[in-house]
């Protein structure tokens, strides 16, 4: 039986919106961490020094090769079993078991994106810049890294969404994220479908409002932003939706 | 030619899209179609998933009662040998699925499995989803340290300490009432690590992160005798209450013909000697009043 009171009384409850303020912040600071290491892996993977070069692709083999949850596990049973006097268990708590494998392991991820989008920049720019008696640092900073940006943005986008779900995978160590939560209060009163339903509500506010908010990122990177608009504008719903149908226009960038 | 007749050309695109869309629909249906795989019905005796085998849900993270053997990789236990018994009894044979102990009710009641042994205690919260057989009585009691270092003797004494315990099972909820009852007296709280496996649980006390695991008595006093000398029994056996195999709510033949395969063990001795085989003889069942736990 399905009880929909549960959802209601559950919806905007005071457990479920800490469960998905847990959720949000723990996501946020994972994925920016995940992105500072990303950049520094990016660069040292472009580098032409061996020593460099090496141990960042085998990083990214490591932490791309190896689940999620079981570098969880390895982090939250498996190095306090190393370290029997207790000392491992209490720094390693479960907040921070997560913080640092989501961490690590989006930094292999974000390395590959902003590789990627660095390449995509032409080699003439770092050429110019140079020419000009830049620093191959302040080159980067001013000439290469802002152009890559808006390459790199939108799988960004895809990796934070990702992100605020793969959450998830820190109720296996009793982390009252929103599927911990909605798995443990549920349980008890057989209303686990219920609880889960909220939680999967939370889920979409938290991504809904993020692509909210990377479509605005991608905004004000655009430098013809009118172009943009005006394209999105004549574009039919079929189209955008499922990438053909009804058009009221060529869907070419026009007018600029 | 086709510019000449812009009409034409927006409908037959709309139509392919209609087409499109009705034939992903299609798919979509046929997988649904597919996962949902119906169940033959027989004349005579209970209804089973597959027929000739009763499939068990079993949460096999709760040794003695169920674990999986780490050398044969088959369910083990009380409850598995128990089970396959009483399939033997009923003409059938058992066979055991592994299934997460928080939703086990939940699943019996989706046709998962013809029947549920996992170590579940009988409450009136229960009785509403599904029906029991009682078949064992187990306590619950306290997993802590070697010597006992934090002097625990009750749940009473673990306010503000850090206690593991399975999600969904009894001592989750008497754990709350402590800590509600903690509160109340103007102390922390009891902080609760709840895990979906047992082993998962009592991995949290090997690697000191709770103080104390809060389990059925037979699984403390189980993993009191593998690891000698690395655990204690914090305070005494608690809250005995009988188990019961699980039948889903309304299924009659089931539960008759389960309750009597059982009757009929308890008769041939078969039970008392799976009670001494896995040494739990406290536990036994002696007299069993079938209709206060059927609803």
């Amino acid at each position: 039986m399905f009880h929909w009171d549960v959802v209601w009384q559950n919806l905007f409850s005071g457990l479920f919106l800490s469960a998905a303020w847990t959720t949000l912040w723990i996501s946020v600071v994972a994925q920016f961490t995940g992105v500072v290491i990303g950049l520094f892996l990016a660069l040292m993977r472009m580098s032409r020094f061996r020593w460099l070069n090496w141990p960042a692709a085998g990083y990214i083999w490591l932490f791309r090769g190896s689940p999620l949850l079981v570098q969880v596990l390895i982090l939250f049973d498996g190095i306090p079993e190393m370290f029997p006097s207790g000392a491992a268990s209490r720094i390693l708590t479960p907040v921070i078991c997560v913080l640092i494998a989501f961490s690590l392991n989006e930094g292999a991820y974000m390395a590959e994106i902003i590789r990627a989008g660095i390449t995509s920049v032409d080699p003439g720019q770092m050429e110019a810049a140079k020419s000009l008696g830049m620093r191959y640092s302040l080159a980067m900073r001013r000439i290469v890294l802002p152009q890559a940006a808006r390459v790199i943005v939108p799988p960004l986008g895809n990796e934070f969404n990702n992100m605020l779900k793969t959450t998830s995978i820190a109720s296996v160590i009793g982390l009252f994220e929103l599927t911990n939560t909605a798995e443990v209060y549920g349980s008890q009163a057989f209303v686990t479908f219920e609880l889960l339903i909220v939680a999967t509500f939370w889920y979409l506010v938290l991504t809904t409002g993020w692509g909210y908010i990377q479509s605005w990122i991608e905004n004000s990177m655009d430098p013809n932003r009118t172009g943009k608009a005006e394209v999105a504008e004549r574009k039919g719903w079929t189209e955008r939706m499922v990438g053909f149908g009804s058009s009221r226009s060529g869907g070419t960038l026009v007018g600029h | 030619m086709l510019s000449t007749f812009p009409k034409a050309g927006t409908r037959r695109r709309q139509l392919s899209l209609l087409v499109t869309s009705m034939s992903m629909l299609a798919v979509l249906m046929l997988l649904l179609a597919a996962c949902g795989g119906s169940t033959p019905a027989s004349n005579n005796g209970p209804d089973l998933i597959t027929p000739g085998v009763l499939t068990v849900g079993s949460d096999t993270t709760y040794p003695p009662q169920e674990y999986i053997d780490t050398t044969t990789h088959q369910a083990a236990g009380f409850d598995v040998d128990l089970i396959s018994a009483i399939a033997n009894k009923m003409g059938l044979k058992a066979q055991v699925v592994t299934a997460k102990f928080d939703s086990i009710i939940s699943s019996l009641a989706a046709r998962r499995f013809d029947v549920v042994i996992s170590a579940v205690s009988i409450t009136s919260d229960r009785q509403k989803q599904a029906d029991f057989v009682p078949y064992f009585n187990a306590g619950e009691s306290l997993l802590v340290q070697n010597g006992n270092p934090k002097g625990i003797k009750s749940t009473a004494d673990l306010c503000g300490m850090d206690v593991g315990v399975q999600n969904g099972t009894i001592e989750q909820t008497d754990l709350q009432t402590a800590s509600d009852a903690c509160k109340k007296a103007g102390k922390p709280e009891i902080n609760m690590t709840v895990l979906q496996d047992q082993t998962a649980v009592i991995q949290l006390l090997q690697t000191n992160r709770v103080v104390a695991t809060y389990q059925d008595s037979p699984v403390t006093d189980y993993y009191l005798k593998q690891n000698p000398g690395r655990f204690e029994v914090g305070g005494s056996v608690v809250n005995a209450a009988p188990e019961g195999i699980v039948i889903r709510k309304g299924d009659t033949a089931m539960l008759n013909a389960v309750q009597s395969a059982f009757n009929a063990l308890k008769v041939d001795g078969t039970y008392r000697s799976l009670i001494s085989k896995w040494g739990l003889t406290n536990e036994a069942i002696t007299t069993i009043d079938r209709r206060t736990y059927v609803a």
